[in-house]
């Protein structure tokens, strides 16, 4: 390198020392490119890693469900790959067992699914506009107790709310599970509050001006704006009440009511044979609709908040 | 369209803080009213309760026929543009200026019709599908405009709606933004801190320190018959130098003696400020523009009893002109309302102030022509045009002037009719 320096120093020994770019040696370029590669390569093992631990169980799962009726599945050396057949028409009779119709549970759990999601976001984001927007009276103490109703745990609430419910005349039908949810949630409000109070508040001054009541700015105005985080609610709702098995064990009593929770919690338990192959395949297909949600929706639930680009 | 009036109004907030006091101010049907004022004085508190967005607690606003202070912001049919321009970020440019139509449930073809003339007015045309993340500052601030516009509304209130532009920017849409108000003559108030926004756009100026109105007037008479010491040194660029100095008489006359240096005052400043006389032998606030003094070399007739000798500091060559520092032995006015002024510059300007206060030597700027000699470092002998000389009383701050009514008050006489009411 220094030979260059020399070089330009006896060309024009007059002019100001010219600037020498040194470009690295290859030995240099070889090193760092092997280091980079290496923390990728380390990088990839942890994922790696934490991945098998969540896909291991699912992917037993996907092979008992192929396993044949008869063959065992708790064996001692864990037997990974059905030994002769693999019966992918194991997950068609899943669905079609006259004893457990697994469609119809499907149809059931969507239909509670959905009214709760209908239910959440009507109820909360209407609680949630004005403690994030209007001045009354009592508006903190309401807001936390509002929190506070958080503290309460569900325990010391099934029997009570059973009973009322019970009363009502709402035992055997879908009321307690879906009303509930008409009367918000504090985790929501508050999720959907703090995410209002981030909304500019010029915007709702800007709509006053232009004429709007506060039920049209709700309505044209924060609604939109709030779409992402009421997306995050309606994904929760809707995995919430997916997997909700209590309730629905609580207050159905008919097969043809009941959701997939209670529908493969009751899936051929009973029955003298227990069909753990069939039992897999139908668990395997209720992880369908959740996953296809999660993958519709993620763009949205990630990118929700750049669309709030307000200043220049 | 109409005019609006300011009774008295007052605006305390819960937590006891005094935002605005005793604001009276008569805008007449399509004036553009400017508030300005430095940040935090109350100006916007003004134009939101004119807005209806904040309740005034003290006294009336009137717009039109009507006293508007009990009224929703969406009965009093006024527009606002907001700083930030507070577009919907989820609705087209063109929703963004139907919205306000389409809430008054406007027949379609009326409403179609209306938004593209205030597009054509703007000359945002082309824009009107596009969504506000996907224009420039420039052209949110005309949809803002635009939807204040497409209203008809009775007036526009703009707060402070150039700043988030650049300064190339901020210039062309001042310019628009008068075109605008000229074509539609609608009353409009509008709100900035920027003194030079405030010359060049306001039929009328309503300057405003500390929630208290200071002066109103048009931009020449601000400039011309400052009221006190605030709007002397807030209105013009660069600002009026103030030094304190001494009254004397002697047997040349009425001077000024401000340090070393004796300024003879004319007889026609005294005849024009005929309090001036009483404050013989005491301490004022002596005030002159960087455009009142000149290089003696380049005056044409400066009187030796208006000469000063300084030595220049520093000096800055605009090409068209000169600006000329130098230091006098008198020091500067060093009150409230000055200090609040030189803060409002920034720390560097509040902590030169300081410092030529406690050394007693003002820094003083004049703005002298370019074919001036003067250089950082040399001396200079400076013309100072007494005839334009402002004088105050150190103590409250306010112009001597003493011919009858300090200040032209045309609104007075309109207070009083609405009080008759």
């Amino acid at each position: 390198m220094k030979g260059t320096d020399v070089e330009v120093m006896e060309r024009a020994p007059e002019a100001q020392p010219a600037l020498v770019i040194v470009p690295p040696s290859r030995a240099e370029v070889l090193r760092r490119r092997a280091l980079a590669a290496a923390k990728e390569i380390c990088w990839y093992l942890v994922v790696l890693t934490v991945c098998a631990f969540i896909l291991l169980p699912v992917s037993w799962m996907l092979t008992a469900a192929l396993k044949p009726d008869l063959a065992p599945i708790y064996t001692v050396t864990p037997q990974w790959f059905p030994s002769h057949a693999w019966n992918w028409n194991n997950f068609y009779r899943a669905m079609v067992y006259p004893l457990f119709p697994f469609l119809r549970y499907m149809i059931n759990t969507l239909f509670v699914v959905f009214a709760n999601i209908l239910g959440i976001l009507i109820s909360c984001s209407l609680v949630a506009y004005p403690f994030a927007r209007m001045k009354f009276r009592f508006r903190e103490p309401l807001f936390y107790l509002l929190i506070i109703t958080m503290l309460v745990p569900w325990q010391s609430l099934v029997v009570p709310q059973f009973f009322f419910f019970y009363h009502l005349g709402w035992y055997g039908t879908y009321l307690p599970l879906i009303v509930p949810a008409f009367g918000g949630n504090a985790f929501f409000i508050f999720l959907i509050r703090q995410y209002i109070r981030s909304i500019p508040k010029e915007l709702d001054e800007a709509a006053r001006v232009d004429g709007l009541n506060y039920f049209q700015i709700y309505w044209r105005i924060i609604l939109p704006l709030s779409v992402p985080v009421l997306t995050v609610c309606a994904v929760f709702t809707f995995i919430w009440n997916w997997n909700n098995l209590l309730g629905p064990l609580l207050y159905l009593n008919n097969n043809n009511q009941f959701t997939i929770a209670i529908g493969l919690a009751n899936m051929f338990q009973n029955s003298a044979n227990s069909k753990t192959n069939l039992l897999m395949a139908a668990n395997l297909l209720s992880m369908i609709p959740p996953a296809i949600v999660f993958l519709v929706i993620q763009k949205r639930l990630i990118g929700g908040i750049a669309t709030l680009g307000l200043k220049g | 369209m109409s005019q609006i009036v300011l009774q008295d109004l007052g605006k305390t907030f819960p937590d006891g803080t005094v935002a605005v006091t005793g604001v009276s101010l008569v805008i007449p049907d399509g004036t553009l009213m400017v508030l300005v004022g430095p940040s935090g004085c109350g100006k916007t508190t003004v134009l939101r309760m004119i807005a209806g967005l904040e309740q005034a607690t003290s006294g009336r606003i009137v717009v039109g026929e009507r006293v508007v202070n009990e009224l929703t912001p969406r009965e009093r049919d006024v527009a606002m543009v907001f700083q930030n321009y507070a577009l919907y970020p989820h609705m087209t440019v063109y929703q963004n200026i139907a919205l306000s139509l389409k809430i008054r449930h406007a027949p379609r073809e009326e409403l179609n019709q209306r938004v593209r003339e205030a597009a054509r007015i703007l000359g945002i045309e082309d824009l009107l599908k596009r969504r506000p993340r996907e224009l420039s500052g420039g052209q949110r601030q005309r949809v803002a405009m635009g939807r204040a516009i497409v209203r008809h509304p009775q007036a526009f209130l703009m707060d402070e709606p150039l700043s988030n532009l650049d300064a190339k920017l901020r210039v062309q849409m001042r310019s628009e933004i008068a075109r605008i108000q000229q074509e539609l003559g609608v009353t409009t108030v509008y709100v900035t801190h920027d003194q030079t926004e405030a010359m060049t756009l306001g039929h009328q100026v309503a300057v405003i320190q500390n929630g208290e109105l200071q002066q109103v007037g048009s931009p020449q008479e601000l400039y011309r018959r400052p009221r006190n010491t605030f709007v002397a040194g807030f209105i013009g660029s660069p600002a009026m130098n103030l030094l304190e100095a001494r009254l004397t008489r002697d047997d040349q006359g009425v001077a000024v003696v401000a340090g070393g240096s004796r300024l003879a005052v004319p007889d026609e400043v005294l005849a024009a400020r005929q309090d001036l006389l009483s404050y013989l032998d005491r301490t004022i606030a002596f005030g002159i523009r960087p455009e009142d003094m000149e290089d003696a070399e380049l005056a044409i007739a400066a009187d030796d009893d208006a000469i000063v000798q300084v030595a220049v500091t520093h000096h800055e060559d605009m090409g068209s002109e000169m600006l000329l520092y130098f230091d006098l032995d008198a020091p500067p006015v060093f009150t409230q309302d000055i200090q609040g002024l030189a803060a409002e510059q920034g720390e560097d300007a509040l902590r030169s102030l300081e410092e030529q206060a406690k050394s007693q030597r003002a820094r003083v700027v004049a703005r002298v022509g370019a074919r001036s000699l003067a250089r950082s470092g040399h001396p200079a002998a400076i013309y100072v045009d007494m005839r334009n000389a402002h004088f105050f009383d150190l103590s409250t701050g306010e112009a001597i002037y003493g011919d009858g009514d300090a200040v032209a008050r045309p609104l007075s006489s309109t207070m009083e009719r609405l009080r008759e009411h």
